[in-house]
């Protein structure tokens, strides 16, 4: 018996380690329990309006708690999601390194609220707790909608980081900086790098600055959108002219 | 010719043979009653580890299913080029920063991030007041 057990252990421990999942596919699955228990309590909510009843006002609260339970795993597993990406770009800037503090801080709270949520036991109880909610969870809202952009601003650095790593491994490679054609293109990877930086510091400085809240998000990322069409712009230009140099001026 | 039967010899060689077989008897049963001494000892010391050898047979197939599964799951389709396509013309693709070209060209710069939706926050069961 003790050995069956430890082999379906063993089995079990070897597929997971095979298939493993990633910030990516948790988050995909918390979503989709969130929407499921979601839509359910929507049902529920809508039966007990209908039909006051002991019995359905129970199924109703506990289908309540079971959302908001799922709602603040899918958050977590945003969280994470993001965290991981920000992680990967390998930045160590400080704007960078305060999102990632402001995520784990985020999650902290999102797990408290777990722990609340499951002492919800009646009506007047999941009011106070939702109300509390509403008003506690804005800084971590601001923080996720920031870390949104933080996320971006960090992909962005990361390419301008291989660009600059691309520029330095191929200027010895140039035949002769004197010829026109080079002359102009050093000149105009200069200016456009410049250009890039700057963009990214005021960026940078817009996401440190703002308090962003639900309603003021998307004029937060309007502004967001636009400066970082503008640093993909200068990048894309800035690469063409080093493929442009390197096909047709490097040994 | 007549036959000169010599019973004596007969008698002894029908002896020997009878001894013999007497022996071969004894013989068997030596071996039979180490069998059946043995016979318990190797039914417990078998009891004992067939669940370990159930557990490496275990371990081996699952490993191997496992690794099947591994492969199946990274495994890139092979799209055989045609036998006519030229492979010696240099494109631009061919440089060594079109990986960096690919990817500040793939760069979304939407926001808010689609992945993230509206969730409710507000999860009630009575109105609130205003």
């Amino acid at each position: 018996m003790i050995y069956k057990f430890i082999c379906i252990i063993l089995l079990a421990f070897i597929f997971t380690s095979v298939i493993h999942a990633t910030p990516q596919s948790d988050y995909d699955y918390q979503l989709t329990q969130y929407r499921k228990h979601h839509a359910e309590f929507q049902v529920l909510k809508e039966d007990n309006q209908k039909a006051p009843t002991l019995d359905n006002q129970q199924k109703a609260l506990q289908a309540a708690k079971q959302t908001i339970i799922s709602r603040d795993t899918t958050k977590i597993a945003y969280i994470e999601l993001i965290l991981d990406s920000i992680r990967s770009q390998k930045i160590t800037q400080d704007y960078v390194l305060q999102a990632e503090k402001d995520l784990v801080s985020a999650r902290e709270f999102y797990i408290s609220q777990i722990n609340l949520a499951k002492n919800i036991i009646s009506i007047e109880d999941l009011t106070n707790f939702t109300l509390e909610y509403l008003e506690a969870q804005l800084p971590y809202q601001s923080q996720i909608i920031k870390a949104q952009a933080t996320r971006k601003l960090a992909i962005l650095n990361r390419l301008q980081i291989n660009t600059q790593n691309a520029y330095d491994g191929l200027l010895p490679s140039i035949s002769d900086n004197t010829l026109n054609p080079v002359v102009a293109g050093l000149n105009r990877i200069n200016q456009l790098s410049k250009s890039i930086n700057e963009t990214l510091q005021t960026s940078i400085q817009m996401v440190n600055d703002s308090e962003v809240s639900n309603y003021s998000k998307q004029s937060f990322f309007n502004k967001q959108i636009e400066k970082l069409f503008n640093i993909k712009n200068f990048q894309i230009e800035l690469v063409n002219i080093l493929v442009d140099l390197e096909q047709n001026y490097a040994n | 010719m007549p036959i000169n039967f010599n019973i004596t010899s007969l008698k002894q060689k029908i002896s020997q043979s009878v001894s013999g077989a007497v022996q071969d008897n004894e013989k068997l049963k030596q071996i039979l009653g180490k069998v059946n001494q043995a016979l318990p000892i190797l039914r417990q010391t078998f009891k004992k580890y067939l669940p370990v050898i159930i557990t490496i047979l275990v371990l081996i197939i699952g490993l191997s299913v496992g690794k099947r599964i591994a492969f199946l799951s990274n495994q890139t389709v092979n799209i055989p080029k045609p036998a006519s396509l030229p492979t010696t013309i240099v494109k631009p693709s061919d440089s060594n920063l079109t990986p960096l070209a690919r990817s500040v060209k793939q760069f979304d710069p939407q926001l808010p991030d689609p992945l993230m939706p509206e969730f409710n926050d507000s999860i009630l069961l009575q109105e609130l007041e205003d």
